[in-house]
């Protein structure tokens, strides 16, 4: 069983549904009681702040769960999403739909019949990873809105997973979808975060078919870039490029290239062995550009939700930018987490602020916050990963004040 | 027109029944409940282990850590499946031997969620093997916003279960000797309520915040009577007085001049002295000219994320000849502001009391783009040109007439320098 003392247990499936469905003009209502998508806004979405109603809760009380009382809820549900004009419905899964066996695909087939838009669900519980809830909404959404294209768009490129649990504020990713397109790709959708200027917030999703090639920059992309292969023949590349390798690396593979041999490290930092700790894809990136900006000879990855499907090999993934390497652990542990960050061989940690709280000793922490754990409380934090502000940021870091 | 979904006048208030239905639950800092891990933490000597899904634990842990209660805060993660089969009791009773084990608090409150309240799992026979194993107390509670509504909300079940601490208490009642139940932020010990108190004899005011050790907390079995704060308290109170004959007199937090001086009076019938405060009230009065004279003109909206009644703030400002247009409140209105709504109505029939859960008005803020001051963070989001004034039971608690006047120095300073809603809820940690 986990224990959680100094940080917080980490962002589940319902979470997860709400980050990947936020921005896309949708009503997500977490089939629970009160309470459970207030805390979604309050602490995990800031994006809430003023907005339209987006991520709401149903309210069930303890006579709706000995009574039923279905029809009372596709009501309320139907009404709050034609009277907001909302472009379709997500029902996400709790702990309470979980456990008194809610059907909420039934639920979602005849709230459809009465809502005249989209309607679907995401079975979704209490215990599982975010990304697990994010994928499968992004399935979701992609089954009930995505149809094939009529054409390809040659150099069309989506990126995938682009979730704020994962990645933070939009704008942390804007590097990264920059560099995309000087190097001459197209970025068609990026889910989920439409592009700026963009009136109808699923056309990236509408036009994500045409794709050439998908980048997936988090694990709660994979599952929509498998299915994506599998239904329109887009293969993927999977990675978040950090730094100025990863940036390059990850060109070449968008081009369908190998990444050339690695330059030399022209300023190599001072630390020996690194700690990562994080969502896997970025904590790969991160990896990547210790290892290859900056010199740092052994770099291990903690991966704080299952990473074992980056690993598994798919002929949909023409090429990766993570290595699995052998010190490389999965585990949300607080007690796992704590004994291999006081490990006294690591001297460079790069975490979420909260992870702080479990030093016993001192030893270089570079901030890189994983809104999935700490939410709000660093969302404002000024930091970087993408590409080459990635680089400058973990350069100045590494090279700063308190380098250890 | 949406808005009117989610908004009544309060000229046709009348009931509950008359109060805008929310379909579903919007979102904002509008959860007027205290969270039920910090109620518990209240009680000196104590931690808290919580138990349940990750979700659920997550939700509950940020108040917590919001509010400075990490290091006593544990969590234990169990899964739906494990809840279901039953499984999971062995896990949280090796979990909380384990935390109890390290640590020297002599009580352990286990909060336990919704899934366990709906499937009715037994704890009774885990915690009494707990209490015999580690010799320390262990209270079950429940974080189940499933049951709002239906039962005492999770906060006052928290709060109530203090008694516990106090039952066996040899009551030897102490003439001099008062408790003050609902208070999270303590009351200041030079301030109004105990100067009157201790000028009337009373020199003993205990509050559970200002509790050190549980021994401590058991001398509030000995006082003469209680005065409760919170509505939240009132279970406590009405314990108290049942099973030890302790009066308990409700004079919760207030704003009105004439209120206060009605609560003074019940106080001074509890306690059986006669308490001095035509002075208190003379002056505060007057204090308060000058503050009144800033507000008038502007247009007001009244939160109910405000320590006090929305409704009963709203009647004083008005009273004091201001203009509040637009009270924000939950379906929750206790009993006792149904007589202020219609002293309210009689006053200002057209002041909108809009349902601030409804989902119809998230993001519809234009409507209050006139109004200069929102008293509470829940107002202040919707109030987007407005001065925000929290008010909030996290900042200070006040008393008497010093919490009017508290109000109005607080409406003064924002007025000045004015605080942004978002840096109130977020830097300052108001989020409820």
């Amino acid at each position: 069983m986990k224990k959680y003392h100094k940080t917080l247990p980490l962002a589940t499936g319902y979470f997860g549904v709400s980050s990947a469905l936020y921005a896309f003009g949708g009503l997500v209502v977490v089939y629970g009681p009160a309470g459970g998508a207030w805390h979604i806004n309050i602490e995990d979405e800031p994006r809430w702040y003023r907005g339209p109603a987006t991520v709401v809760g149903a309210g069930l009380l303890e006579m709706d769960v000995i009574l039923g009382n279905d029809d009372k809820f596709i009501e309320n549900i139907a009404r709050v999403a034609n009277g907001l004009k909302r472009d379709f419905v997500c029902l996400a899964g709790t702990p309470i739909s979980e456990i008194i066996g809610t059907d909420l695909k039934g639920f979602a087939r005849t709230l459809e019949g009465r809502a005249s838009i989209p309607v679907f669900m995401v079975p979704t519980a209490g215990s599982e990873p975010y990304p697990e809830g994010a994928s499968k909404a992004f399935l979701a959404l992609a089954d009930k809105l995505m149809a094939p294209a009529a054409s390809k768009h040659p150099k069309g490129v989506n990126v995938l997973g682009a979730i704020h649990l994962s990645t933070g504020r939009e704008e942390r990713i804007e590097p990264l979808l920059a560099a995309i397109e000087r190097a001459g790709f197209t970025l068609l959708g990026v889910l989920s975060s439409p592009r700026p200027g963009v009136a109808d917030p699923l056309e990236g999703l509408r036009r994500a078919p045409a794709a050439e090639r998908n980048a997936v920059i988090s694990t709660s992309g994979l599952a929509l870039a498998e299915h994506m292969y599998a239904a329109y023949g887009i293969p993927y590349v999977l990675g978040l490029p950090v730094g100025l390798r990863g940036r390059d690396d990850f060109l070449a593979l968008l081009r369908g290239e190998q990444p050339g041999p690695a330059p030399a490290v022209t300023r190599p930092a001072a630390f020996r062995h690194a700690l990562v700790v994080g969502e896997p894809v970025l904590g790969y990136g991160v990896q990547r550009c210790l290892r290859h900006d900056f010199g740092v000879p052994r770099v291990d990855v903690v991966s704080v939700v299952p990473s074992e499907m980056l690993f598994k090999g798919s002929e949909a993934c023409s090429g990766t930018l993570i290595e699995r390497g052998p010190a490389d652990v999965d585990t949300e542990s607080e007690q796992d987490i704590a004994a291999l960050m006081n490990d006294p061989d690591v001297d460079c940690i790069v975490a979420d602020p909260c992870y702080q709280a479990l030093l016993t000793r001192e030893v270089k922490f570079i901030r890189l916050p994983h809104i999935a754990m700490s939410a709000r409380m660093y969302w404002d934090l000024p930091y970087e990963y993408a590409v080459d502000k990635g680089h400058e940021y973990l350069g100045a870091q590494l090279f700063g004040p308190g380098q250890g | 027109m949406l808005l009117d979904q989610a908004r009544i006048s309060i000229e046709r208030l009348r009931n509950r029944a008359d109060f805008p239905f929310a379909p579903l639950e919007g979102v904002g800092p509008n959860l007027a409940g205290w969270g039920v891990i910090e109620t518990c933490l209240l009680l000196p000597e104590s931690i808290s282990v919580m138990a349940g899904p990750s979700a659920c634990l997550r939700h509950s842990a940020f108040m917590a850590h919001a509010r400075g209660f990490t290091d006593r805060f544990y969590m234990l993660c169990v899964s739906e499946l494990d809840m279901t089969m039953g499984k999971h009791l062995a896990k949280v009773e090796k979990g909380v031997m384990d935390i109890a084990s390290q640590r020297p608090e002599k009580v352990v409150f286990l909060i336990v969620g919704c899934p366990d309240y709906v499937l009715g799992t037994d704890f009774s026979a885990l915690i009494n093997r707990l209490e015999q194993a580690t010799g320390k107390r262990i209270i079950l509670g429940a974080m189940a916003p499933i049951t709002i509504g239906l039962k005492d909300s999770p906060f006052t079940s928290a709060y109530t279960s203090f008694f516990e601490f106090l039952k066996h208490e040899t009551r030897a009642p102490d003439p001099n000797a008062l408790n003050v139940l609902g208070t999270f932020m303590p009351l200041s010990e030079s301030g109004e309520l105990y100067r009157v108190l201790r000028a009337a004899g009373l020199k003993s005011v205990m509050q559970i915040p200002l509790c050190s050790s549980l021994d401590q907390f058991g001398r509030m079995a000995h006082a003469r009577a209680s005065v409760v704060l919170h509505p939240l308290a009132n279970g406590l109170g009405a314990k108290m007085h049942k099973a030890m004959g302790m009066p308990a007199v409700f004079a919760p937090t207030s704003y009105g001049f004439s209120t206060i001086a009605d609560h003074y009076e019940k106080i001074a019938a509890a306690v059986g002295r006669t308490l001095d405060t035509s002075g208190l009230e003379q002056a505060a009065r007057r204090a308060a000219e000058p503050l009144l004279a800033e507000l008038r003109g502007k247009a007001l909206a009244v939160g109910c994320s405000i320590n006090g009644s929305p409704f009963e703030l709203a009647a004083f400002l008005v009273e004091s000849g201001l203009d509040v247009e637009a009270v924000f409140a939950r379906g929750a209105i206790k009993p006792y502001e149904w007589e202020v709504i219609e002293r309210l109505r009689g006053l200002k029939p057209d002041i909108q009391v809009y349902n601030v859960s409804h989902p119809a008005l998230c993001g519809r803020t234009a409507a209050f783009d006139h109004l200069d001051v929102a008293y509470g963070v829940d107002a202040g989001a919707f109030c987007v040109n407005a001065v925000n004034v929290p008010l909030s039971r996290y900042q200070e608690q006040k008393y008497g007439y010093e919490n009017t006047l508290w109000m109005l120095e607080q409406t003064s300073e924002a007025l000045r320098r004015p605080v942004g809603n978002y840096d109130w809820i977020y830097r300052h940690n108001l989020l409820i």
